[in-house]
């Protein structure tokens, strides 16, 4: 990995300057499974996994700047340039198993061959940009920019994408009229206007590749996808206005920022029910196409203050709050909706949806009402058992609804629990993130204490689905489930000790009634309050160093991840989006949480 | 020093230019690893290459190795009681079950690679491909189809005819309604007929579609057609033509005894003399494999993962097999039996209810129905050189249809709408399959015994629901869910299970004497008996299906009047 530039001031105002980036990677994996024994469980195949890859990119970029200022109060910078850039990346991965030994771990000659792949494939851009900066006497600045960018992701007609971007500031604080106010340092007003292309979509996905599947008689060969030579840049265009002050010799700072961003021609996958294509690996997916537009509106608070500034005691504190608004404005079929789901064998067909006039992502199911809690209450509700006829719940307790069973509500009052009765349940976009860092410091010693959170944002914990579901025979369930089976008795005056009197009174791993269904039972508010870190530094004195040859000498501990506040019930609410999807987000699988980590430190100086 | 100056700008400039005029160059980059559909099919070979797909185990996978056999567990020949999967035993799935969704998925998937064989090949064409090229490649798919639709409407009874996957998606339709099943029985019959016409009669490789195969099938789609009382079929015209297509794939092949049932469900009978379609399978990874090996194996002292001990033959499937049935024992496994070919490292494995260690501690258990399944489960890799992997894949293949199939229908195709039939040639071949079985011969049968024997014969091949389907189509709903609720008659409800009788010494867990047949809660049975409704014969749709796709719950729509 490397950077390095080289710069040539080859006329008065002009400067050249080029850039080179590179990268190159090589990665082996290796995993083994031995043969093993444990009581009645055993394995007696041993197989090894070994992967190979290799990546190189690298990336040029050479421009020219002219700044000139005329008669003092005119600064003009233009810039032009242009860039390249190409990965290529290639691996191997072989299978073996049925090895003499499980002590050694290198692929020879012995074991059976299994299989083994094979890949290499490169993506290259392009850009042509320019810069125009002009200030007036350092009150109004005015930045314009212009790029096209091309990539080899796109079809022959539809390579290039072009972006502008302008944008104003005054700055206050530099008229006249408010030199003389002594107390204020900075005070400036922004407005912006950019667009910014995406073209994060895999390659060749505008046109179709064969795909090959292993047989025992061959490998056959299918189309991955089906084309789409209109394939085109996604963009996202902004809007933004902005306020920074400063003030009392910078003790009170604040930037203001509101925006609205829409993205229009989202490159996604196309989403169509199953029967046409369900776009998983080994089927002929559905080509990507620019679908729909999303759109972000929020403000941007950033608070620095530093209340006390002594010799020997100083404190400064920042605060930071972000709140955004999203919503799926159009999608190409306005009724179209796009729909999420998670693995297969949940009973979890679809989770989240796309759908114009939503947020992205939200959580769709069944609205709960509480439990069952006599015939009379199963009989009267709307059949959720199965079958399409209204209010006709079959009372069963191994097949059907019991008491103590989850009540769905009918939405739509047909009498019948069905799709047409799921709605928006919750949404995994938070209103408010917010953190708020403190830096003490007295004399040698300097204390540090951060704290970040979340305010709304709805978490799927779809780890209690597995825990909590009593439903698979394979899962471990949690003790919050203890109490959901109890004994019963054949003869309820008979021996409680005899076993043949005693049978499992409500326990029926097939869930007759649905209650596992996506509901709102897994929905979770997500908000939360982290004690993200604390540190505690002493710098020794400077007296002391000299004796022992050093300039710096300081001892710390940090702790961090100190402690979170929430209501969640899973490991950790901060869980982000599953496969990098936007449909996906805030859905807790049982991510591993972030750890608790210690440090204790020494920095010495000589 | 001025023309320095200029030059350096001329040479910057040049830079510039030469950079935007190859970019166009730089920024086409083709695939490196893959061929491309637009070349792709240049020559025969590379169009067999495609239809391959056809056959994959990868290609059926959702299909067998997630639904498939919930067949075999609501028609009450498997039993097994747990979570979503168990669903199907009770008859109690709503569409929120996931294997529904796999099924569909599963068949809808087949159907995909067809469709892209029917419509996005022949235009695609190139090189040395001729037009009967395309004519057998387009025939094979339409084979396929034309099956998966049969299936598809013996399964969910109305379901979209999807005919032309990429001219959906560019056109946006993709909301599409159910189609009738009577529709989709004549969609189906019209790609049967088409492979039939434009199929070899054999082909060099034995997996694929010939004539026979879509003879095969054709025979199975007209034999259900004509058993239709509602449909306004000329059902005698039908049972005709699928005794003629039954008796012409009979032709063609050998006679049935000289296939021996014991080995048909081992690799070694892969595409063999029985085989008429299966769906291919090989030890080369999750879902390229028969996972049956693992899925219903009884444990791990014959298998190398296993998790199978809860499933087993019905008591009521159980009580149909004669105990001179030569299948039985390679359908099912019960107390006594004796497999030389699993846990070799043993010396071979023997069945008993309850297996124990020297030390007394219990190595397998007994499950309720004091049995579990033999068919398609091959034992630990050692024991079949290798043809089981780690990942639920067996190199086993599954059939969708095979020879003794064809014996059977012939004879339920020539009773017709009769109740029983003693034509000589039907009873021929009725015995054919009693014969290979070491049953002894009969002079005449009803539809009753035929029904039982293909019961016997096609155990656990998830064909019993479509047997069922059909009996339901003759008689009504009331006399198949007799049917399946009294145990096929035998009066063995399908909740029905063995208990230990109670006080039962150590000693004596392996006799059958220790075990009484239990049938309600009353009894101390774990379940009361089992009642299907008639609401269980239709599949519902999926909900992740239905879902996104609203116009599936309306009213299904005849596929050719629209």
């Amino acid at each position: 990995m490397g950077n390095f530039y080289l710069s040539v001031d080859f006329l008065k105002h002009f400067t050249f300057r080029a850039e080179y980036a590179f990268d190159a990677s090589q990665n082996q994996n290796k995993s083994y499974i031995p043969r093993y024994e444990f009581g009645l469980v055993s394995n007696d195949i041993n197989q090894m996994m070994q992967r190979e890859d290799h990546s190189f990119y690298w990336m040029q970029k050479d421009y020219v700047t002219y700044h000139q200022t005329f008669n003092k109060v005119h600064d003009v910078t233009i810039m032009a340039g242009f860039e390249a850039s190409k990965s290529t990346w290639n691996g191997t991965q072989l299978i073996k198993k049925n090895f003499t030994t499980d002590d050694i771990f290198v692929l020879g000659e012995d074991g059976e061959f299994v299989s083994n792949s094979g890949w290499k494939d490169a993506a290259s851009t392009a850009s042509v940009f320019g810069r125009l900066n002009y200030g007036f006497d350092s009150r109004y600045l005015l930045t314009a920019t212009l790029r096209a960018d091309g990539s080899s992701k796109f079809g022959p007609s539809n390579k290039w994408g072009c972006f502008p971007s302008a944008a104003l500031a005054w700055r206050i604080s530099e008229e006249s009229f408010a030199r003389n106010v002594t107390w204020l340092n900075n005070l400036k007003l922004r407005l912006g206007y950019g667009q910014v292309g995406n073209s994060n979509i895999d390659t060749y996905r505008y046109a179709s590749a064969m795909t090959t599947m292993l047989t025992p008689n061959g490998t056959a060969y299918f189309p991955e996808n089906l084309s789409n030579p209109k394939l085109k840049w996604e963009a996202s265009e902004q809007y933004n206005a902005g306020i920074d002050f400063s003030a009392f010799d910078n003790r009170v700072e604040f930037t203001v920022d509101v925006y609205k961003k829409q993205t229009k021609d989202l490159l996604m996958q196309v989403f169509t029910p199953s029967h046409i294509s369900n776009n998983e690996w080994g089927t002929i997916q559905n080509p990507y196409a620019n679908i729909g537009k999303t759109e972000n509106k929020g403000i941007d608070v950033q608070i620095n203050l530093r209340p006390v500034v002594t010799k020997d005691f100083f404190w400064q504190s920042a605060i930071t709050l972000s709140h955004n608004k999203n919503k799926v404005v159009a999608l190409n079929d306005d009724t179209q909706v796009l729909y999420g789901a998670v693995d297969w064998y949940a009973s979890f067909q679809t989770v989240s949806m796309f759908k114009v006039g939503e947020a992205m992502g939200v959580f769709y199911g069944y609205e709960t009402e509480g439990l069952f809690e006599n015939e009379a209450d199963i009989l009267s509700h709307a059949t959720q058992t199965g079958g399409s006829t209204p209010y006709a719940n079959k009372i069963d307790k191994d097949s059907g609804a019991w008491v103590g069973d989850i009540k769905f509500k009918d939405q739509n009052g047909d009498g019948v629990i069905d799709e047409s009765d799921q709605v928006v349940i919750g949404d995994p976009n938070p209103d408010l993130t917010f953190g708020w860092t403190n830096t003490f410091t007295y004399k040698g010693w300097e204390l540090n204490i951060g704290l970040t959170g979340v305010i709304g944002g709805d978490i799927l914990n779809w780890a209690r689905y597995r825990t909590e579901g009593l439903c698979s025979i394979w899962d471990n369930q949690a003790t919050s489930v203890l109490n959901r089976a109890q004994l019963g008795y054949f003869n309820p005056e008979g021996s409680t000790s005899d076993i043949s009197n005693v049978y499992l009174a409500c326990f029926s791993s097939l869930d007759g009634n649905g209650n596992n269904r996506m509901s709102d039972r897994w929905i979770e508010d997500g908000s939360y309050l982290r004690i993200q870190n604390i540190s505690l530094a002493y710098n020794f004195p400077t007296k002391w160093l000299k004796k022992c040859y050093l300039q710096r000498a300081k001892l710390y501990v940090n702790v961090q991840n100190v402690y979170t506040f929430t209501k969640y019930s899973g490991y950790d609410p901060e869980i982000g989006a599953y496969n990098q999807s936007a449909l996906l987000q805030n859905i807790d699988r049982g991510r591993y949480p972030t750890p608790r980590t210690y440090t204790l430190g020494l920095n010495l100086a000589f | 020093m001025k023309n320095s100056k200029i030059y350096k700008i001329m040479g910057i400039g040049a830079a510039l230019a030469f950079g935007l005029s190859s970019c166009n160059d730089f920024l086409t980059i083709g695939p490196e690893d893959q061929l491309v559909q637009d070349t792709y099919y240049s020559s025969a070979e590379m169009l067999r290459n495609n239809t391959m797909v056809l056959y994959a185990s990868k290609a059926w996978s959702n299909f067998h190795m997630n639904f498939q056999w919930k067949l075999d567990m609501i028609n009450g020949d498997m039993f097994y009681t747990y979570d979503a999967e168990g669903q199907w035993f009770f008859g109690s799935y709503t569409p929120l079950n996931t294997y529904i969704n796999e099924g569909w998925k599963g068949l809808y998937n087949v159907i995909a690679f067809a469709n892209s064989v029917i419509n996005d090949m022949p235009g695609n064409c190139t090189g040395t491909v001729t037009q009967d090229d395309i004519d057998k490649a387009i025939a094979e798919a339409r084979c396929v189809r034309g099956f998966c639709y049969y299936m598809i409407a013996e399964i969910w009874h109305d379901a979209p005819i999807v005919y032309n996957n990429t001219e959906n998606i560019t056109n946006n339709d993709i909301d599409l309604p159910r189609n009738t099943q009577k529709s989709i029985y004549q969609f189906a019959l019209e790609d049967l007929n088409y492979a039939e016409e434009y199929l070899p009669e054999t082909d060099t490789d034995s997996y694929r579609c010939t004539k026979q195969t879509a003879r095969a099938f054709r025979a199975k789609l007209l034999l259900t057609m004509a058993s239709h009382s509602d449909y306004g079929y000329d059902r005698a015209s039908l049972y005709q033509q699928a005794a003629d297509d039954a008796m012409a794939v009979m032709d063609a092949n050998n006679w049935l005894t000289d296939n021996n049932f014991s080995t048909l469900f081992d690799v070694e009978s892969n595409n063999g003399p029985e085989s008429i379609f299966a769906i291919q399978c090989a030890v080369q990874g999750y879902s390229y494999g028969n996972a049956r090996n693992v899925a219903w194996s009884r444990s791990s002292v014959i298998a190398d993962q296993t998790w199978g001990a809860g499933k087993g033959p019905t008591i009521a499937l159980q009580k149909l097999y004669d105990p001179t049935d030569k299948r039985r024992m390679w359908t099912y496994m019960t107390n006594g039996d004796y497999y030389p070919n699993l846990a070799k490292a043993d010396g071979g494995y023997t069945y008993y209810y309850i297996n124990r260690a020297d030390d007394g501690t219990v190595i397998e258990d007994r499950n309720e129905m004091n049995a579990h399944i033999k068919k398609y489960i091959i034992g630990k890799s050692a024991d079949c050189n290798g043809n089981v992997g780690l990942n639920q894949d067996a190199a086993n293949n599954i059939y969708l249809m095979r020879l003794a199939d064809m014996y059977l229908t012939y004879a339920e195709a020539v009773m017709g709408t009769a109740n029983s039939t003693s034509d000589p040639t039907a009873i021929q071949r009725y015995n054919a399959v009693r014969d290979r079985a070491g049953l002894t011969q009969v002079s005449s049968i009803t539809y009753e015994d035929l029904m039982k024997e293909r019961l016997r014969e096609f155990a656990f091949e998830s064909q019993s629901w479509f047997d069922t389907q059909r009996l339901r189509y003759r008689e009504g709903d009331q006399m198949a869910l007799n049917w399946i609720n009294t145990g096929y008659g035998t009066g063995y409800n399908r909740a029905s299970q063995y208990n230990q009788i109670y006080g039962t010494d150590q000693a004596d867990e392996n006799k059958e004497s220790s075990y009484q047949i239990v049938q309600s809660k009353a009894e101390y049975a774990q379940y009361d008996p089992i009642i299907l409704t008639a609401d269980a014969f239709v599949c519902p749709i999926p909900a992740a299906v239905s879902t996104s796709s609203p116009k599936l719950s309306e009213d299904p729509v005849d596929f050719y009047s629209e």
